[in-house]
């Protein structure tokens, strides 16, 4: 066995002709003058921050008016029974579609950009869900699978109670796993695991619905806490049957406070969403040691990367913790950290989405057409419903220089945007507690310093060199 | 009518019927055997690189497969049974392509696994082809197969090794481009094993290696290495890759602009990109190995013709679909070539099913001469049964006004070396 072993790793140092032969799209980008680009997009950051350092008290908070949507009192005859019959119809119509998915991954195509399980989770529901809460509003709490089953099987009953500031522990540590699951493990994609995973993962959630209660959906199950979240920056809504418009966060202006370990539960997710990216790049695989253009795959890479994405997520976590602190320690009013840290740690949300759209943009260009090609063979047994059976799948867009340009704008612009939503959205919240100006002014100021640090961080991981 | 044909079957006779198949079909893998043997389908595990850095290429790859497959069945398959793809992602990673073949051999009941490209995962992967007795054929261009390092289970009958490509350039480069070159390479197993094939072959030809300058491979600007590139080269050997190969040439460009020594290359560099991008200017006039022309020559053959047209791939060696999706033309064809070699050993072998492995191996193993055909639409090749490494021509093109224009096209001969293994000795 030893010998085997030795074997195998002598055969392995000896390998050569690793055949790091294609050229990716970021040889492209690396034509591209993004020695320009990126100071702009910091500039306009800059700019944002010192309109919102100039303009009076309560400027900001203005853009977060918000404005009822007339048109659907016509939908007043819906009462709140109706709505919940709704919502546990849908919830039922995405329990038996998962159950399919499900079983697709075990039967379906071993190819994940064949089997619908895997271009679904991966492509479809985890790039698309957190854009659609944050436009369209909590529309998860109609779409998750536990909804329905769990109303028509447990009703409102539930053995134990959940703690409401304590189990944000709980959503963090899932999602920590699930992020794991997703950068570390060796084949997120292969549809067998995927399947198993999935599987387990619902089952999971339903006992603990059995346990604690349909509750169990706002304060356990990661997905539907981080989705409700971003629910809260969405540019419309619905509250006691009427419809809303306003600017990312309008929500917030009526809520005051969040329990502090939502500072927690964002960095974990915000780390994710950055490591995804980072760890990619040349730079981190200098740190690691390893050269990338010899990379071996996900399995040569597992401890780093584990190690990475947990120092990541703890340094987040602490450097915002001071940003805050910082932020109130010189300021003349008397602030208790404790009430102030869960909302303030809102403002990583956009940048969070920011960078999900960058990293994920150019996945999605791509997987979308697979699943378009498997929405018409969903079986793999040759039919062609939609007539999309010799579809050519193309990834032209990241060949030509303009193609490849105009797909790095749109990522910088989702980064800039992100941030400068953010840093409104910070002040936007300070507004609301502190009295003066001046106190709202150094409160700022750390926070600012991080929101420019982290808009180039997302800016660079688009232009350096990476694998991949 | 129905109503009819179902009365003449005695309830007792449909319920035994409905039992046996179910029964049978329930066992896993039994499913496509449950018919006639002659008519159940060849089960092919296709090893591909769906995710990670391999991707670009497993696309390609998965196309030239499937097309090469729908030829085939369409004429009748192999000894009369079609070919069935199984494909598993191998993640571009030396232990996924290892578990793919567990996959092939114990859960799809294979009869033979196919494909795959990057070294690093054939090399991680012979291994358990040889535990499983899994022939396995791959597409990679190693120099792995023909070294010895791998096993009796493992051939590449389909594509040429890197060894051979870059020691048949020699000659072209020393009768046609100039007798003094510096090489330009990154410095890791990649670049050397060019530095070290061509230095080798060039110098036997009476040529000179005036300089050698290697680059880091995680370098992304190259004008401080330009300067120990000597005056009097007579020609630039480049093999940079990775994401910043498209700004060496840039610089390289920069550099030098229209006064620079010839240069030559391998398509590796530039493969799957549009040669009109901008900043790419100045690769105008210089050379690049190719597999397979990128381009249709004027001097195309039927073959490729049929290939191209089969694989949806246009004269510019583009998708047929987007002419602006430029295809992995130099590499992929070795899918559509090993398809159509496992489908002859299996006929020469009168293959049936798992336990005739071995002999569809000892067929590989005497084949010699391919000829150019359908099957072979690259070209003719000579394959070493020995060594289980295929012999071909190499293909040398200059870029001229944003096209490869072929140039020169190597004899066979050009890419011999000695043998270095000889698998036949070992045991099944």
């Amino acid at each position: 066995m030893i010998i085997n072993i030795t074997l195998f790793l002598l055969i392995l140092l000896l390998s050569f002709e690793i055949s790091y032969a294609h050229v990716s799209e970021r040889a492209l980008t690396l034509l591209l003058p993004t020695e320009i680009y990126i100071p702009s997009g910091i500039a306009v950051l800059v700019l944002t921050i010192l309109i919102t350092y100039i303009s009076p008290k309560a400027f900001i908070g203005k853009l977060f008016r918000t404005y009822e949507i007339i048109f659907f009192k016509r939908f007043n005859f819906i009462s709140s029974i109706d709505l919940n019959s709704i919502k546990v119809f849908m919830s039922l119509i995405s329990f038996f579609l998962l159950i399919i998915l499900i079983v697709l991954g075990f039967t379906g195509s071993r190819d994940p950009l064949v089997n619908p399980l895997s271009l679904f989770i991966w492509s479809v529901w985890f790039l698309v869900m957190p854009l659609a809460q944050m436009i369209f509003g909590n529309i998860w709490s109609f779409l998750n699978p536990w909804y329905g089953i769990g109303k028509i099987l447990f009703k409102n009953n539930f053995f134990f109670k959940l703690d409401n500031n304590l189990t944000l522990l709980i959503p963090s540590l899932f999602f920590l796993l699930f992020s794991l699951f997703m950068l570390v493990d060796i084949a997120p994609d292969d549809p067998d695991r995927l399947a198993t995973v999935v599987c387990l993962y619902f089952l999971l959630n339903f006992f603990c619905i059995w346990l604690f209660g349909i509750e169990w959906l706002k304060k356990g199950e990661c997905f539907s806490v981080f989705f409700s979240m971003l629910s809260k920056l969405s540019l419309f809504w619905f509250e006691n049957r009427k419809a809303y418009f306003g600017f990312f966060g309008s929500q917030l202006t009526h809520i005051n406070y969040l329990p502090p370990l939502t500072v927690l539960f964002l960095a974990i997710i915000l780390a994710t969403l950055s490591f995804d990216g980072l760890n990619e790049t040349f730079f981190w695989f200098k740190i690691i040691n390893i050269n990338p253009l010899e990379f071996h795959g996900r399995s040569s890479v597992i401890f780093q990367n584990s190690i990475g994405l947990l120092a990541f997520a703890i340094f987040l976590f602490f450097i915002f913790l001071l940003t805050i602190y910082l932020g109130h320690k010189f300021i003349y009013e008397e602030i208790e950290f404790n009430k102030i840290i869960g909302i303030n740690s809102i403002a990583l949300l956009p940048i969070a989405i920011a960078y999900h759209i960058a990293h994920y943009l150019t996945t999605f260009l791509v997987n979308i057409q697979y699943f378009y090609k498997v929405l018409s063979d969903p079986f793999n047994n040759g039919s062609n419903y939609f007539g999309t059976g010799n579809f050519h799948v193309t990834t032209s867009f990241f060949n030509s220089i303009e193609t490849v340009r105009i797909i790095w704008l749109i990522q910088a612009f989702a980064i800039v945007f992100g941030h400068v939503i953010a840093v409104l959205l910070a002040h936007s919240i300070s507004e609301k507690y502190l009295k003066s100006k001046s106190s709202l002014l150094i409160s700022q100021f750390p926070i600012s310093i991080f929101m420019i640090c982290y808009t180039f961080l997302g800016l660079w991981i688009l232009s350096t060199p990476s694998v991949g | 009518m129905k109503k009819n044909s179902k009365s003449n079957l005695s309830r007792r006779k449909l319920m035994k019927s409905i039992a046996a198949v179910g029964s049978i079909s329930a066992m896993p893998g039994f499913v496509n055997y449950s018919q006639a043997s002659s008519s159940a389908p060849i089960r092919i595990g296709f090893q591909v690189h769906r995710t990670g850095i391999g991707a670009a290429y497993g696309r390609w790859y998965d196309r030239t497969t499937q097309a090469a497959v729908k030829i085939i069945n369409d004429s009748g398959g192999i000894n009369g049974r079609p070919i069935e793809i199984i494909s598993e992602d191998d993640g571009t990673d030396p232990k996924r392509g290892a578990e793919a073949l567990e996959k092939f051999a114990n859960q799809h009941n294979c009869d033979v696994a196919f494909g795959t490209l990057f070294s690093h995962v054939v090399i991680g992967s012979a291994p358990r082809a040889g535990e499983l007795k899994l022939p396995y054929f791959v597409v990679s261009e190693g120099h792995h197969v023909a070294s010895g390092m791998l096993n009796r289970y493992t051939l590449q009958p389909g594509i040429t090794d890197v060894k051979s490509q870059v020691q048949a350039m020699a000659p072209f480069v020393k009768n046609n481009l100039g007798k003094k070159v510096t090489m330009v390479y990154p410095d890791f197993a990649f670049g050397h094993d060019h530095r070290d094939y061509f230095s080798a072959a060039f110098e036997s030809q009476g040529g000179e290696i005036i300089a050698k300058v290697p680059i880091p491979p995680t370098e992304s600007s190259f004008s401080k290495y330009f300067p120990k590139i000597p005056r009097d080269t007579e020609v630039l050997y480049h093999v940079m890759v990775g994401p910043a190969v498209l700004t060496f040439v840039k610089e390289l460009g920069e550099f030098y602009g229209s006064k620079g020594p010839k240069l030559f290359g391998f398509i590796d560099s530039v493969e799957a990109v549009d040669l009109n991008t901008p900043g790419l200017e100045f690769l105008d006039g210089s050379y690049f190995w190719e597999g397979n022309p990128r381009y249709a020559q004027d001097n195309q053959t039927v073959h490729d013709q049929f290939y191209r047209t089969a694989v949806g791939v246009d004269k510019n060696g583009a998708s047929v679909s987007d002419p602006k999706d430029v295809s992995t033309y130099a590499h992929m064809f070795g899918c559509w070539e090993t398809l159509h070699i496992i489908k002859k050993g299996m006929e020469v072998s009168g293959y049936s099913d798992v336990k005739d492995r071995s002999k569809l191996i000892e067929a590989v193993e005497s084949m010699k001469n391919m000829p150019l055909s359908q099957a072979h639409p690259q070209g003719a090749k000579i394959f070493n049964g020995k060594t289980h490494q295929t012999f071909g021509h190499q293909y040398i093109s200059k870029m001229t006004n944003g096209k490869l224009v072929l140039a020169h096209t190597t004899s066979i001969e050009d890419t011999f070396y000695p043998d270095e293994v000889d698998y036949t000795k070992q045991s099944f």
